[in-house]
C-alpha cells in the first residue's frame, strides 16, 4: 500500500514537470464591460492552482499557464469570469458589473479592505489618478475638492507651504483638528510646527510633515469622516482619518514606468495699491520716510510698480521612476522620485527626493509576510512674511522709489530709514531659513490564515524623523535684535512606533447569516525632542554661523514630549444575505497623559446598512435594475474618546539662570506654560450620521446624501485666561462643540459611448460648528497663535457662537450701535473686551469634476466652490499702515457720524482724515478689514493623450501618454487682495485655526504643467 | 498567543508613567529655598513696573518722545504690565512658597512671603480697589475669579497677612537646614531680625493708609514704626539690589545710553521742589546732582506733565533720568520699603498731636534718604538747618508730604498720598494737572481695569472711568 501511494506521489511529480514544460505566458487586459475602463486589481488565477496575480494600474497582467487551462477573473463587484487558454498569449477579457454589488471598496482599519456597501458610514476615496490630475506637490492639497465635507486650506504660494485639512469642521476648541494620517495601517506624521527658532508661526510657518509622502507611490485614499468610521484608530482620529494606501506591485511581469511633469507658475492675484501720493509724513515729502504720506506725485513722476515687478515666474519639475510586478507569490513596488520646485520669489524652494520599496510574500499556504520602507529627503528654503521685514515689505516701499535698487556701492543695503523696514530684495538675499527633513516609514506585516475561519494579522511599524530648521539675519538689517546678525537653529526628532494584532474569527450560520468577530490590541508609542539654540552678533559680518559668535551671546534650550497609547479594541460584523449588515465595534484606551484614575476609557459604536434593492428583490418587489439600480441606507451611533497633551496635568517649572541665580536651579517660574490641571477626565464625541446611497439608469446616476450631527463633550483646552486666575494659559476641562452638517455626492455619467465618455462628479457641504458650552465663565476661546495686523484681529471661538470665528478690536459704539466719538469728533478704537468681527467657516464648499474620454483623449476639470467665510485682510491693513492702500485715498476732512460720548451731543465736527487717523485709529480697528472670502476657481484643468497600443508595440514600449495640466486659471472672489485661500500661521495652528487670515504671506499662484508617462 | 499578550500588556500599564516632562522641573522638585529667590525678583519687578509708565500719575516723570501726553494726559490706562507681574509671576508663587512653608513647618519662609504679599497686595488696590484675592491664583480650578471688594482686601485680607507674617517671623527657627532662610534671601541673606522689621513697616504703611477711615489707626502706625526699620543709611531698607550682570529695570528702560528716546523726563513739579523755584522757595537741593542728569546745565528744569513737545515750558527741559543718577545707574536698587517713608509715617502721623516729635522724625526722614543717596554730611547740615526746610521746627503737613514725595521719588506710594489728601492744593502747593487732560479738570483716581482681564473674565467691574474714587478715598 505504502508502495503504491509512493508511486503515485512520484507519477504525479512527473506529470507535473512535464506540464510545466509546456507552460506558456499570457498577457491582456481586463476593463470593464460597462465603460471600458481598464480595471486595476483583478486577481487572475489559473483554476485549481493557488497564488495568482492581480492586474496593474491599466488593467493589465501577465501570468504563466498551461495551453489547455483556465483562468479565472474575479473582482469585487462584479461576475467572475472563466475563460479557456486554449493556446492563447493574449486574453482580453471584460468584466460586467454584478448588479447586487457596487464595485467599490474602502481600506477602514488596519489595511482592511470592506466592500462600501457594507459600511454604515460615510467614506469616500480618492484614486491614483485624480491625484496625478491635480498637480500638487503637496498630499494634502491633493484632495481639494475631491471630497465633500473636507475642507482645505494651503496656507501661502510658497512652494512647500503647509496645508490645513479639516473634516466635518471641528470638535477642539484648543487641539489639533486635523485628522489622523494612516500610511499603509500605521499613523504618520502630519504635523505642523508652530513657530520655529523663536519665529512667530505668522513669521515663519512650518510646512505640514504629509508633504514627505509620495503622491506617485499612492493607489488610493479613503477619507474617513466621522467618528464612526474611526472608531477603531482611536483617539488621534476623532477628527477624522485620511488613509493612504500605496501601490503594491501586480500584473506579472516586471513594469518600468517613468513620469515627470514641468510646472510653470505666476502669481494668480494681487491687491491694488494707491498711486496718487508718495513717500514722507504728515503730507510733507520725505526722503527717510518708510511710508506714503507724503504730498501727491507730480505730473509726469514715475511711478513704480514694486509689486507688480516684485514677481518672478516659478519653474518646478519632478521625474518619477518605479518599477513593480508580481508573481505567483510575490509582489513588488519600488520607486524613485525627485520634486523640485521652484517659486515665485528666489530662495523659496522645495526639493523632496523619496525611495520606496513595497514587497510581500507567500510562504507557504497559509502565510503571507510583508513590508515596505520609504526614506524621504526633504529641503525647503523659505523667507520671512507676516510683518513689514518680511517679504511683504514690498508693501510699505514707498512708489516713487524703485525697490529693486537696494544695493549700496560697497554691497550694503540701501536704507530708507533705521526705524523702518528691510528691502525685500534683500531680505530674500540675507534672512532665509531653511529647513531640512531625514524622513524613515518603515513597516513589517503578517497575514496567517492557519483555518479557513481564522485570521491573524499583525503589523509593526515606526515614522521616524529629524527636521534641521535654521534661520539667519546677516548683518545689515533693520531689525532692532539682529542689528549685528541673529541665527536660531532648531533639531527637531520626532518618532511614532505602532503595533497592532489583531486575531479575525468567521462563522457562517446556516445559509443566509455571516457572522466575523475581531479582536486586536493596538500599542503606539510617540515622542518628540526639539533641541533650540541661537546667537547673535556675528564677529566676521559675512559669515553665517553660531560658531561665529561669542559664547555670551548663545542660548540653547530644550524640549521633550512623549505619549503613549495602548488599546483593546473588538470589531463584530453580522450580515444577512449580503443585504442588510450590522456592525459593532468598541475600543478602550489607556493613555499615558490623563490622571491614573481616568487613564482608561471605553468608547463603544454601532453602524447598520441595508442594501433596499436587494431586498426588494429577495421579496419578489422588484425584478431589474433599469431604473432604480441600487438603494442603500444607512446610519451609525458613535462615540470616541480623546486624552490631553503630554504633560497638562501638573504646571511644570521653567528654570532661569542669570545673574542673580543662587542656587543650581535658577528662578523658577510658571508663567509662561499652561497652568497644569491634575482633574483632566477624556474628551468625548458623539456623533449620528445617516444617510442614503442612491442610484438609478444602471447606475449612471448616483445620490449619496449624509446628515450627521456631533457634538464633543468635555473640551480639554488650553486657554488663554485672566492673569488674576494665576496664570496667562490654563489647561481647561470642560464646554462643548456642536458640528451638525449635510453632505452630497452626485455621480453620473451623461454618455457612455465606446469612443465618447463623459461623468460628472459633484461634492457639497454645508457644516456649522457652533460652541454650546465653555468651561469656567469664558465667553470665547483665543487662539494667540494666529494673531494679525499688529495685534488687532486673531482666531477665536465664541460662546453661543462659531468656533471659527474672528476676534478683534472694534469701533467704540454704544448700544445703539452709534459710533461714540472723542471730544475733538474722531471715533474710538475698543481693545478691551475684543469684538466679534466674523466667522470664517464658509456657508457651503463644493468641487465639481467633469472627465470626458474621447478615444485616446482624456480630458477632466474641477470648479471648485466656497460660499461665505469671512477672511481677515491683514494685508490690506498693513497697506492702509503704509498710506499705500486705496482706503487712504481720502486725505480730506469728515464729518463721523456718531455721537460725542462725554457729551452725548450729534457730532458736528470735521477731523482731518491724515496720517494719524488712518495710522493709529483706523488701522487700529479690524471691523473694515473683514471681507468675504467666497470664491469660485477653476482648480485644475488636465488633457491627456494615450499612445494608442498598437503604435507602442513595434517600439517595444507597453504605455506613453502627454498630459498638459493648468491650476488655478479661473478664480471669481470678491475679496479685494490676494487669492483669498489664506492661512496666515499656517496649518499648525490648533482649535479655531489661522485660515481666513491673510497676513503678509506669499500670494497664491496660477499655472501649468507639462508631463510624460512612459511604461516598459 | 493572546495570553502572551494579554501577559504583556498588563507589565505595559507601568510604562503609561510617563506623563512628567525630563525636560523641566515639576512642582514636586522645587523647593523653598528656590522659590524665596524667584518671589524676590518677582516682587521686585511688580515695584518697578508699576512705576514704570504709573509714575506719570504722582508726577515724578513727564511722559516723552512716544509717551507725550500719553498716559501723563490720563489717556485711559490699565497698569497692564503690573497686572502680569503681580498676578500672574509674584502673588501665585508667594501664596504657593507659604503654603509649602506652612505644610513644612518653615514659619520664616511663610513669613517673608506674607509680607511681600501683603505689599504687592496693598499696592494693587491701592490702584485698582476691588480686585481678585479670595479666588484668585487658583489656576484652572477658578478661570474666572472674582472680585473682592476693597473694603474686605484692607480690613481682611491684608490684616490677616501682615499679622501673620509679624507671628510667623517671631517663631523659634527650626532646626533643619532646608527649612531655615539663607542666602537665596535676596535681600538679607537670611537675617530675619531684618525681615521682622519690614513686617513692621509694612504694617505701618497699612496702617497709614487707613488713618482717613479711623483716625485710632495713627497710634498704630506709629507704634509699628517703633519696630520697624531704624537704619538710617539703609541697611535694613527692603530693596532689591541689581548687579552689572543683571542690571536694575530702570537702567534697562530709561538711564542707559543706547535709549535714544526716553520714555519720561523728571517733572517740572518735582524739580521747581527742589532747584529753589518752588516750595521750598530758594534752596537748591543737594539731591539734584544725585537724581537727575542735566548734562552740565547751570540749572535743573523739569518737563511739565501731559505737554506737547510744541507746549511751552516742554522745550525748556533739560534733565533727565541716565545711568550717571542714583536710579538709571546700571547696579541700582528698587526700593519697595524704606526707613526714610518709616519717618514720614511716623512724622504724619504725629503732626497733630507731637510737634517736636512729628519735627524729629521729619528731619530723620530727609538724612536718611540723603544718606542714602549719598549727600555729603555737609551738604546734609546745611539742607537740614535751613529755616526753609526746618520752619525752625514749625513744619506742618506740607512740609511733610512734600519731603516724603521727594525721598520717594518713583515709588508709586506717594500717590496713594496724593490721593489720600485728595491732591489738596495746600498740601501739594504748586501740583498742576496736566497740560492736556482727558478726564476733563479732575485729577485720576485709579487704574482703569487691564487689557488682560475683559473680555476673559466677566467679572471685572464695570468703571465708567479713572476719575472715579476707590473706597479707600471715600
Amino acid at each position: 500500500m505504502k508502495r503504491k501511494l509512493l508511486m503515485l506521489f512520484w507519477c504525479t511529480l512527473v506529470l507535473t514537470t512535464q506540464v510545466m514544460a509546456q507552460q506558456i505566458t499570457v498577457t491582456g487586459k481586463v476593463t470593464s464591460a460597462d465603460d471600458g475602463l481598464p480595471l486595476p486589481g483583478v486577481s487572475v488565477k489559473v483554476k485549481g492552482k493557488t497564488g495568482g496575480i492581480s492586474t496593474d494600474n491599466e488593467g493589465r497582467y501577465s501570468i504563466k499557464a498551461e495551453g489547455n487551462e483556465t483562468l479565472v477573473f474575479s473582482f469585487i463587484g462584479t461576475v467572475p469570469q472563466e475563460i479557456v487558454v486554449n493556446g492563447a498569449k493574449v486574453i482580453n477579457v471584460k468584466l460586467k458589473q454584478d448588479s447586487k454589488t457596487l464595485n467599490e471598496v474602502a481600506v477602514t482599519a488596519f489595511g482592511v479592505k470592506q466592500e462600501i456597501r457594507s459600511l454604515g458610514f460615510s467614506t469616500q476615496n480618492v484614486k491614483a489618478q485624480e491625484i496625478v490630475d491635480s498637480q500638487q506637490p503637496n498630499i494634502v492639497n491633493a484632495l481639494q475638492g475631491k471630497v465633500a465635507g473636507v475642507q482645505i486650506t494651503n496656507s501661502s504660494g510658497a512652494a512647500g507651504s503647509s496645508a490645513n485639512i479639516m473634516i466635518r469642521g471641528g470638535s477642539s476648541l484648543s487641539g489639533n483638528n486635523q485628522p489622523l494620517f494612516i500610511l499603509d495601517g500605521i499613523p504618520v506624521d502630519n504635523s505642523t510646527p508652530v513657530g520655529q527658532g523663536g519665529f512667530a508661526a505668522s513669521v515663519g510657518p512650518a510646512t505640514n510633515r504629509a508633504i514627505d509622502i509620495n503622491p506617485e507611490d499612492i493607489e488610493t485614499i479613503t477619507v474617513l469622516k466621522g467618528p464612526a468610521a474611526a472608531a477603531l484608530y482611536g483617539i488621534r482620529a476623532a477628527s477624522g482619518a485620511v488613509v493612504i494606501t500605496t501601490k503594491k506591485g501586480s500584473g506579472g511581469a516586471a513594469r518600468v514606468t517613468y513620469q515627470n511633469s514641468f510646472s510653470f507658475d505666476h502669481v494668480n492675484k494681487l491687491p491694488e495699491m494707491q498711486s496718487q501720493f508718495k513717500q514722507g509724513e504728515q503730507g510733507v515729502y520725505s526722503p527717510t520716510a518708510q511710508n506714503s504720506w507724503g504730498p501727491a506725485f507730480a505730473s509726469g513722476e514715475k511711478v513704480y510698480d514694486n509689486l507688480g515687478n516684485f514677481f518672478k515666474n516659478a519653474f518646478a519639475q519632478t521625474h518619477d521612476v518605479s518599477v513593480s510586478g508580481s508573481s505567483d507569490q510575490t509582489h513588488y513596488y519600488t520607486s524613485a522620485s525627485l520634486v523640485d520646485q521652484g517659486s515665485i520669489l528666489d530662495n523659496s524652494t522645495f526639493k523632496k527626493k523619496s525611495f520606496r520599496i513595497n514587497a510581500d510574500t507567500k510562504v507557504g499556504e497559509k502565510l503571507t509576510v510583508g513590508g515596505s520602507a520609504n526614506y524621504v529627503r526633504t529641503d525647503r528654503e523659505y523667507l520671512s512674511q507676516g510683518s513689514g521685514n518680511g517679504i511683504m515689505g514690498v508693501l510699505y516701499w514707498p512708489r516713487n522709489l524703485d525697490m529693486k535698487d537696494y544695493l549700496n556701492a560697497d554691497g550694503s543695503q540701501k536704507i530708507i530709514t533705521t526705524t523702518g523696514n528691510d528691502n525685500p530684495y534683500w531680505t530674500i538675499q540675507n534672512k532665509p531659513f531653511t529647513s531640512n527633513v531625514n524622513r524613515i516609514i518603515a513597516q513589517g506585516n503578517l497575514d496567517y490564515n492557519p483555518f479557513s475561519f481564522l485570521n491573524f494579522t499583525y503589523r509593526l511599524g515606526t515614522d521616524y524623523y529629524t527636521e534641521s530648521f535654521k534661520s539667519v539675519r546677516m548683518p545689515g538689517t533693520v531689525e532692532a535684535d539682529a542689528l549685528k546678525g541673529a541665527i536660531a537653529e532648531s533639531l527637531n526628532t520626532t518618532q511614532i512606533t505602532t503595533s497592532t494584532a489583531i486575531l479575525t474569527g468567521k462563522k457562517k450560520i446556516g445559509s443566509d447569516f455571516n457572522l466575523s468577530l475581531s479582536i486586536g490590541n493596538n500599542i503606539e508609542m510617540s515622542s518628540s525632542q526639539t533641541l533650540n539654540s541661537a546667537s547673535a552678533n556675528f564677529i566676521d559680518p559675512t559669515f553665517a554661523s553660531i560658531n561665529n559668535t561669542k559664547t555670551q551671546d548663545r542660548t540653547t534650550s530644550e524640549s521633550l514630549t512623549r505619549r503613549r497609547i495602548f488599546s483593546w479594541f473588538g470589531d463584530f460584523n453580522a450580515d444577512w444575505k449580503g443585504i442588510a449588515y450590522l456592525n459593532f465595534k468598541g475600543r478602550n484606551d489607556w493613555s499615558s497623559t490623563l490622571p491614573i484614575k481616568d487613564r482608561s476609557f471605553f468608547y463603544p459604536s454601532v453602524s447598520a446598512s441595508v442594501i433596499l434593492t436587494d431586498l426588494l428583490k429577495e421579496f419578489g418587489a422588484k425584478s431589474d435594475d433599469r431604473i432604480f439600480s441600487y438603494g442603500k441606507v444607512r446610519a451609525a451611533f458613535s462615540n470616541v474618546g480623546k486624552d490631553a497633551a503630554p504633560y497638562s496635568l501638573s504646571t511644570a517649572l521653567n528654570t532661569l539662570t542669570n545673574g542673580f541665580t543662587i542656587n543650581p536651579r535658577g528662578f523658577i517660574i510658571n508663567s509662561n506654560n499652561a497652568f497644569g490641571n491634575p482633574l483632566l477626565v477624556p474628551e468625548f464625541t458623539r456623533a449620528f450620521e445617516t444617510g442614503a446611497d442612491l442610484r438609478f439608469l444602471k447606475n449612471r446616476l448616483g445620490i449619496d446624501i449624509t446628515y450627521y450631527n456631533s457634538k464633543s463633550d468635555n473640551q480639554i483646552l488650553v486657554t488663554r485666561t485672566p492673569p488674576s486666575s494665576g496664570s496667562f494659559l490654563a489647561t481647561l476641562n470642560g464646554g462643548s462643540i456642536r458640528n451638525r452638517g449635510v453632505e452630497v455626492v452626485l455621480n453620473a455619467k451623461p454618455i457612455v459611448g465606446k469612443e465618447f465618455r463623459w461623468s460628472i462628479d459633484v461634492n457639497f457641504a454645508h457644516n456649522t460648528s457652533v460652541v454650546l458650552e465653555l468651561p469656567g465663565k469664558l465667553d470665547r476661546v483665543e487662539m494667540s497663535d494666529a494673531w494679525a495686523a499688529a495685534n488687532v484681529a486673531q482666531g477665536a471661538a465664541f460662546l453661543g457662537g462659531s468656533l471659527f470665528g474672528i476676534n478683534g478690536n472694534i469701533w467704540k459704539r454704544n448700544a445703539q450701535g452709534q459710533l461714540l466719538l472723542t471730544n475733538k469728533g474722531l471715533p474710538q478704537v475698543q481693545t478691551a473686551p475684543l469684538g466679534y468681527l466674523g466667522d470664517r467657516n464658509p456657508k457651503f464648499t463644493g468641487g465639481i469634476t467633469n472627465t470626458f474620454n474621447y478615444k485616446d483623449f482624456m480630458f477632466s476639470f474641477m470648479v471648485d466652490v466656497r460660499v461665505g467665510g469671512k477672511v481677515f485682510n491683514a494685508t490690506e491693513n498693513a497697506l492702509v499702515r503704509s498710506g499705500l492702500s486705496t482706503k487712504t485715498l481720502d486725505r480730506g476732512t469728515k464729518v463721523f457720524d456718531g455721537i460725542i460720548e462725554s457729551t452725548g451731543a450729534k457730532n458736528t465736527l470735521a477731523v482731518p482724515l491724515d496720517q494719524n487717523y488712518y495710522q493709529t485709529i483706523y488701522a487700529n480697528q479690524g471691523y473694515d478689514f473683514v471681507e468675504d472670502g467666497g470664491w469660485t476657481r477653476l482648480r485644475y484643468a488636465t488633457l491627456t493623450y494615450n499612445m494608442p497600443t498598437k503604435y507602442l508595440g513595434k517600439i517595444k514600449i507597453k504605455g506613453l501618454s502627454f498630459s498638459a495640466t493648468g491650476r488655478n486659471l479661473v478664480l471669481i472672489t470678491k475679496y479685494s487682495g490676494i487669492d483669498p485661500e489664506v492661512s496666515g500661521s499656517g496649518a499648525g495652528v490648533g482649535g479655531s485655526g489661522s485660515f481666513g487670515f491673510d497676513n503678509l504671506g506669499v500670494p497664491a499662484t496660477k499655472g501649468f504643467d507639462l508631463g510624460l508617462k512612459l511604461t516598459f | 498567543m493572546m495570553v502572551v499578550v494579554a501577559a504583556s500588556f498588563g507589565a505595559c500599564k507601568k510604562a503609561l508613567d510617563i506623563n512628567d516632562d525630563p525636560s523641566r522641573l515639576t512642582p514636586d522638585q522645587a523647593n523653598l529655598s528656590g522659590l524665596l529667590g524667584a518671589t524676590i525678583q518677582f516682587t521686585a519687578t511688580s515695584f518697578f513696573n508699576v512705576g514704570q509708565y504709573g509714575n506719570s500719575y504722582p508726577q515724578y516723570l513727564a511722559g516723552f518722545n512716544s509717551y507725550e501726553a500719553n498716559i501723563d494726559s490720563y489717556n485711559p490706562y490699565g497698569f497692564d504690565n503690573i497686572w502680569e507681574s503681580a498676578y500672574r509671576d509674584a502673588m501665585p508663587n508667594l501664596k504657593d512658597m507659604i503654603d509649602r512653608a506652612e505644610k513644612l513647618g518653615a514659619p520664616q519662609y511663610s513669613g517673608i512671603g506674607k509680607v511681600l504679599f501683603a505689599l504687592t497686595l496693598m499696592q494693587s488696590t491701592d490702584i485698582w480697589g476691588d480686585l481678585p484675592y479670595s479666588q484668585a491664583f487658583k489656576g484652572p480650578t477658578v478661570p474666572s475669579p472674582t472680585y473682592d471688594a476693597q473694603q474686605d482686601i484692607y480690613n481682611t485680607s491684608l490684616k490677616a497677612l501682615l499679622d501673620g507674617a509679624i507671628a510667623d517671623l517671631a517663631k523659634p527657627v527650626p532646626a533643619t537646614a532646608s527649612l531655615k532662610v539663607g542666602t537665596s534671601d535676596l535681600i538679607f541673606g537670611g537675617t530675619i531680625a531684618s525681615w521682622q522689621k519690614v513686617a513692621y513697616g509694612a504694617r505701618a504703611r497699612y496702617y497709614l493708609h487707613l488713618s482717613k477711615k479711623d483716625p485710632a489707626n495713627l497710634a498704630k502706625a506709629i507704634s509699628d514704626v517703633s519696630s520697624a526699620i531704624d537704619d538710617q543709611k539703609g541697611a535694613v531698607d527692603l530693596q532689591l539690589k541689581y548687579s552689572q550682570e543683571r542690571p536694575s529695570p530702570w537702567y534697562t528702560n530709561l538711564g542707559q545710553p543706547a535709549i535714544t528716546a526716553k520714555q519720561g523726563r523728571p517733572s517740572y513739579f518735582l524739580v521747581n521742589l527742589m532747584n529753589g523755584t518752588g516750595y521750598f522757595s530758594g534752596v537748591i537741593d543737594p539731591r539734584l546732582p544725585k537724581l537727575f542728569d542735566n548734562a552740565g546745565a547751570a540749572t535743573y528744569i523739569g518737563r511739565p506733565v501731559g505737554a506737547l513737545s510744541t507746549d511751552p515750558g516742554a522745550i525748556l527741559a533739560n534733565s533727565d533720568v541716565t545711568e550717571k543718577t542714583f536710579y538709571g545707574a546700571r547696579t541700582s536698587p528698587v526700593p519697595i520699603l524704606t526707613y526714610a517713608e518709616m519717618q514720614f509715617i511716623k512724622a504724619e502721623a504725629l503732626i497733630a498731636t507731637d510737634k517736636a516729635g512729628a519735627y524729629t522724625a521729619y528731619i530723620n526722614g530727609i538724612k536718611g534718604n540723603m544718606l542714602k543717596l549719598g549727600v555729603s554730611d555737609a551738604d546734609i547740615a546745611t539742607y537740614t538747618t535751613n529755616a526753609v526746610v526746618t520752619k525752625n521746627g514749625n513744619i506742618t503737613i506740607t512740609d511733610i508730604m512734600l519731603q516724603k514725595y521727594i525721598a520717594l521719588f518713583l515709588q508709586m506710594e506717594t500717590w496713594t498720598d496724593m490721593r489720600r489728601y485728595q491732591y489738596d492744593a495746600s498740601i501739594y502747593p504748586g501740583l498742576k494737572q496736566p497740560n492736556k487732560n482727558l478726564l476733563g479738570n479732575v485729577y485720576v483716581q485709579r487704574a482703569k481695569y487691564p487689557d488682560n482681564e475683559p473680555g476673559r473674565n466677566p467679572n471685572v467691574p464695570k468703571i465708567p472711568n479713572q476719575a472715579q474714587k476707590i473706597w479707600l478715598f471715600n
